[in-house]
């Protein structure tokens, strides 16, 4: 019965998760492309795909290669795309704490995108899942997601130039991002944060090694917390009048 | 044209490691002898205490 309802849940996760399928593959298939014709070979190309399965901040470091900034600056703005990640170990916390050592260096593994949003998503509608229910849930979300970004990208690699442009490809990233991030955008300090990002990227556009990034993200967050303390002031007034 | 085949693995090695060591910063025991200084990896992206990180997603996100 126990077998049962692991592979239950498992396959929940991989259900749930499997509509971003149709997002990873072309966007895997993209970098594998973007890699190769960047000068990586299938051995790098794989290498990146598997230690950081992280499709913004590799297609960044793969264009600041190509800018030949230096390996510092490469490494810090794609770990900067990366930092939201740490949001993510954040809040997977109350969920995967109790879990084994092991299991949670895995879990921190698969922390992708599309397996924290469907999981977390899950975890808040019915908060009576067990620590094993809530990580079988969790991996096989993963496992909708995470081979077929290694078998696309593989894929990219290996055909290359043979995949014509006028498949658009291209047309994943965005898609991906915003069905990730549109949801997120629930209140006014995350508004404004995106606003501000928005408006100080195009307008420090020409900067080198693509700082505009990192400065546009780093007056996002200030633009977003300040927000939200105002708001948190004014909700005070408020409540002090009444 | 592309970096050197050394900086290409640099660049896998340094963001393979790093973003594994932002993934695992907070699901580290609290006792793990490391576990303080890996939180200080988001954390010293973090500019003052107010800045949550749900400003950090947001906002990085958007650009990406």
């Amino acid at each position: 019965l126990t077998k049962t309802l692991s592979r239950s849940y498992f396959w929940q996760g991989y259900c749930d998760c499997s509509p971003f399928i149709l997002i990873v593959a072309p966007f895997g298939l993209l970098f594998g492309v973007v890699a190769t014709e960047a000068g990586l070979n299938l051995i790098e190309t794989m290498m990146m795909t598997i230690l950081v399965i992280a499709g913004a901040a590799q297609f960044t470091a793969l264009a600041l290669l190509e800018d030949q900034a230096p390996t510092f600056i490469v490494v810090i703005t794609a770990l900067a795309v990366n930092l939201r990640m740490a949001m993510y170990s954040a809040a997977l916390v109350p969920h995967f704490g109790k879990a084994s050592f092991l299991k949670r260096l895995l879990a921190s593994y698969f922390m992708v995108d599309q397996t924290f949003a469907v999981a977390i998503k899950k975890y808040d509608s019915e908060p009576s899942l067990t620590l094993d229910q809530k990580l079988i849930y969790y991996f096989g979300c993963a496992a909708a997601v995470c081979p077929f970004w290694y078998v696309f990208s593989l894929l990219g690699a290996l055909l290359g130039d043979s995949i014509p442009s006028s498949y658009s490809l291209d047309f994943a990233i965005p898609i991906c991002f915003i069905a990730i991030t549109a949801p997120m955008l629930k209140s006014l300090p995350h508004l404004m944060s995106a606003l501000v990002s928005i408006c100080v990227a195009l307008l420090l556009a020409w900067m080198p090694y693509n700082l505009w990034l990192i400065v546009a993200a780093i007056l996002a967050m200030m633009a977003g917390a300040k927000t939200e303390l105002l708001l948190q002031v004014r909700l005070k007034r408020q409540e002090g009048k009444a | 044209m592309m970096a050197n085949s050394g900086n290409i693995w640099l660049v896998i090695l340094g963001l393979g490691f790093g973003t594994f060591l932002i993934r695992f910063s907070f699901l580290i025991p609290r006792h793990h002898w490391w576990a303080p200084v890996a939180r200080m990896v988001p954390a010293s992206f973090t500019l003052c205490g107010n800045c949550s990180f749900a400003r950090i997603d947001c906002a990085i996100s958007t650009l990406a």
